[in-house]
């Protein structure tokens, strides 16, 4: 499987892309030349130099030491949401499929509920309830997203639950513990782990969002959302400031959409 | 007696109609047995219901009304674990019996760990013995689903269903979708395995052929209901009612296999 | 007679990120005018993708080499829109899943009446009627309510003699039958075999049929071709064929064709 991965050109390049980029947020203290948050109001603006390689922003911080420190807030933050929102979702989507009747009625309902709202709007008004901070913006885009993913995992339950080799294991009476970890979640999450690829731009780009809106990440801690905004306020002296953070952002969340689509030939098995 | 079904009922109910909800009748009170070392064949067209009994008597589905008994004990109480060990299925649709990620050796492993505590090398040997029962060598231990033809397919699914020693096999339309010369072989080995393992065997087709090639016995299904019983093999040319006349008309009318043979016999 | 179909060292090579595996090596064979050609083998034997090449019908991954040559025509090397005037009226083609064959959405009278509309040029009205006659012509019980009828509240068996009936209406030069009888119950292949011998006697069509079954092809065909792995074992006509096989593999389907049917001929005298 990998070295089908390995052969598709696209999936290989996003791969490194994603996978360099979490190894430098990692070692950002010992790969950014310059202290993210220390200001000094003489060198505002600057341009490229040997000791600020993308220059400075209207603080005087080095813009590439701050790049560098917001990846840490942007993929790991994105993926720890996305990671609560796959479990939460298998667990309610498992249950669901799994049982039917009653129970799968009432969570389907609830799925729908959440379903109906917008979820940007739903986002804006949970943290304006909760209050302004990252951890209420994760909290709210788990909250949005887990529906989606139990309703697609309840489908592929039920789906799944008609195959023969699931037939075969009731039959013989294997445990419904057995049929769950050994059919059902290998199938289930090849095709949940696509989702979330896909998906994972998505959150990148909804937690840069609300940091550029000023309710996610808050200032000084370096984001790329953020930086955005604090670049927005000079963008007709200064339209140079947006570009950096800018496409940091445009190339990861191509590179997270690209993988998922690559990522959906590769893991499909080849059914007889 | 192996297996007894008395008198059972299913209904489905129709998808569609939220007030309302109709239900199908799919079987309208079927009784019948199995006796031990018999090959009971049922015969149906697609929709008779021949199908759903197979799965009310693997215990995958349960009826509305009606019993079925294995070996006298009624499958609908709890603790059933010892009935469902007398009994395995193999299915008709060999693409989709296999878990298409698993390779062979897990595949025929799970029935093994289900009921056994087995050693890792003693649930190897196991599987390979069971391999070489069913005519494969033990290359294909490794394989998956996919790298194997139909026919191989079909064979390991019928080592799985063997692999836990059963008292009698469900083969529900299992060689229906295999090529006709892969049918016959995949019939001398049920054969084989019957006399090999004295298990007996509910054949469900729509293949009346096949029937005569293996079955002791054979019941004729229509819409949820058993319209004849033929008990002697000798006796199928004797039936009375409509449907197993016609069935049995169509078989013989596509017996252009009729003119092979007679051209075999002139030459 | 004349050759209505040519197929002349026909090669297909399938491609799969840049590994290419051969499905079909050079195979040559012709299609004579009124006459039915079998096709016997074993699924995996290419019987099916011979037939798709010829219509052109297989997608990019394929590579398709040698020459099919319909009346003069040249169809591997024909433009799109050619085959496609072809494939309607000239060659019809009839597939193995009745079942998937129809749109699921309208009832058949739509679907019959829009393909005879598309291809015949008629009205819609005149497309009625044919409808009506061609279910007639099929001995199907009570045409009209077929007629208004939705493809899943028919048999197989039901399905598929339309299926052939549409086919036959258009009257077109060639039908390719792939495997007709797979998905049918046992109780109506007969009543489908019987539609199939009908074609040859009562109209002006050649015939290729496929099948796994050489029981079904016996019956049916004229010349028959035995394929195995991409390759054909063995060709000739089908009395002498059967009467006299060369091949390993002819002698392996007569046999376990005949296993079967000695063990019912026993039993059922």
């Amino acid at each position: 499987m990998i070295k089908k991965l390995m052969r598709d050109k696209i999936a290989l390049i996003t791969l490194i892309i994603i996978l360099s980029t979490m190894l430098i947020g990692i070692f950002a203290e010992e790969i950014a030349p310059n202290d993210p948050n220390k200001t000094s109001i003489t060198q505002k603006y600057a341009q490229r130099s040997q000791e600020f390689p993308l220059g400075t922003d209207h603080l005087g911080r080095c813009i590439l030491s701050r790049l560098i420190y917001g990846i840490r807030p942007t993929i790991f933050l994105s993926m720890f949401t996305m990671l609560c929102t796959i479990i939460l979702g298998t667990i309610v989507g498992v249950t669901a499929g799994y049982t039917r009747g009653i129970v799968d009625e009432a969570i389907m309902r609830i799925v729908d509920v959440m379903l109906s709202f917008p979820s940007q709007v739903m986002i804006l008004a949970v943290v304006g309830m909760m209050g302004v901070g990252i951890r209420n913006v994760i909290i709210a885009s788990i909250a949005i997203k887990w529906a989606w993913y139990a309703r697609m995992i309840r489908s592929s339950v039920i789906k799944y639950n008609d195959r023969n080799y699931i037939l075969y294991s009731k039959a013989i009476g294997a445990s419904k513990g057995f049929i769950i970890t050994r059919h059902m979640l290998p199938n289930i999450l090849s095709e949940v782990i696509v989702l979330a690829t896909l998906d994972m731009g998505w959150v990148i780009l909804s937690i840069s969002t609300l940091s550029f809106l000023g309710l996610g990440v808050q200032a000084p801690t370096a984001e790329w959302g953020a930086m955005l905004s604090e670049a927005k306020n000079v963008i007709t002296s200064h339209p140079k400031q947006m570009l950096a953070p800018g496409f940091a952002i445009l190339i990861l969340v191509s590179s997270f959409n690209m993988l998922g689509d690559s990522l959906r030939d590769v893991l499909d098995p080849k059914e007889v | 007696m192996l297996l007894e079904v008395k008198n059972v009922y299913k209904s489905y109910k129709k998808p569609f109609g939220i007030i309302k909800k109709e239900s199908v009748e799919i079987l309208k009170g079927v009784s019948l047995s199995l006796k031990e070392g018999e090959c009971l064949g049922i015969i149906g067209e697609s929709g008779s219901g021949k199908s759903t009994l197979g799965r009310l008597i693997i215990g995958v589905e349960k009826g509305d009304c009606g019993s079925i008994l294995i070996d006298g004990i009624d499958i609908s109480k709890k603790n059933r674990k010892v009935e469902k060990e007398k009994v395995s299925v193999v299915f008709q649709d060999y693409g989709s019996s296999a878990n298409p990620r698993l390779k062979i050796i897990d595949i025929i492993s799970e029935p093994i760990k289900v009921f056994e505590k087995l050693s890792k090398k003693e649930t190897i040997n196991r599987i390979i013995d069971l391999l070489e029962k069913v005519g494969l060598s033990k290359e294909y231990l490794y394989r998956y689903p996919h790298q194997l033809s139909g026919g191989q397919l079909q064979r390991v699914c019928i080592a799985r269903a063997i692999a836990t020693n059963p008292k009698f096999i469900i083969l529900d339309e299992a060689i229906s979708s295999l090529d006709v010369s892969i049918q016959v072989q995949v019939l001398d080995l049920l054969i084989q395995l019957k006399k090999e393992l004295d298990i007996s065997y509910v054949f469900i087709t729509h293949d009346l052929t096949a029937v005569t090639y293996i079955c002791d016995r054979v019941v004729f299904f229509k819409e949820g209901n058993i319209v004849e019983e033929v008990n002697c093999m000798n006796k199928l040319k004797n039936v009375k009612s409509q449907y197993a006349k016609a069935l049995l008309h169509a078989a013989m009318t596509m017996d252009s296999r009729e003119e092979i043979y007679e051209v075999q016999r002139i030459s | 007679m004349k050759e209505i179909l040519k197929v002349n060292h026909l090669e297909v090579h399938h491609m799969d990120h840049k590994v290419s595996t051969n499905i079909i090596s050079d195979i040559s064979f012709s299609l004579e005018k009124n006459r039915c050609l079998g096709i016997v083998g074993e699924s995996g034997s290419g019987k099916s993708i011979t037939c798709k090449a010829i219509l052109g019908l297989l997608d990019k991954d394929f590579h398709i080499k040698g020459e099919v040559i319909f009346n003069d025509i040249h169809l591997l090397k024909a433009d799109k829109r050619k085959i496609r005037q072809i494939r309607g009226k000239e060659i019809s083609m009839i597939l193995q899943n009745p079942m998937t064959s129809f749109d699921p959405l309208y009832p058949i009278q739509e679907q019959m009446t829009e393909t005879f509309i598309e291809n015949l040029d008629i009205s819609k009205k005149e497309a009625l009627g044919l409808s009506l006659k061609t279910l007639e012509n099929m001995n199907i019980l009570h045409p009209k309510d077929v007629l208004k009828k939705y493809p899943h509240q028919l048999s197989g068996g039901m399905l598929q003699r339309v299926m052939i009936g549409t086919a036959l209406t258009l009257k077109p030069s060639i039908i390719i039958a792939d495997e007709p009888t797979t998905a049918v119950d046992a109780i109506n292949v007969a009543k489908v075999m019987k539609e199939f011998s009908g074609i040859k006697e009562k109209h002006n069509t050649s015939m290729i049929f496929i099948s796994h079954d050489l029981g079904a092809v016996a019956k049916i065909s004229d010349d028959i071709l035995v394929m195995k792995d991409g390759k054909i074992v063995e060709k000739g006509e089908t009395q002498y064929v059967l009467r006299n096989p060369r091949s390993e593999h002819t002698r392996y389907l007569i046999n376990t064709r005949k296993a079967l049917m000695d063990k019912f001929h026993q039993i059922v005298g």
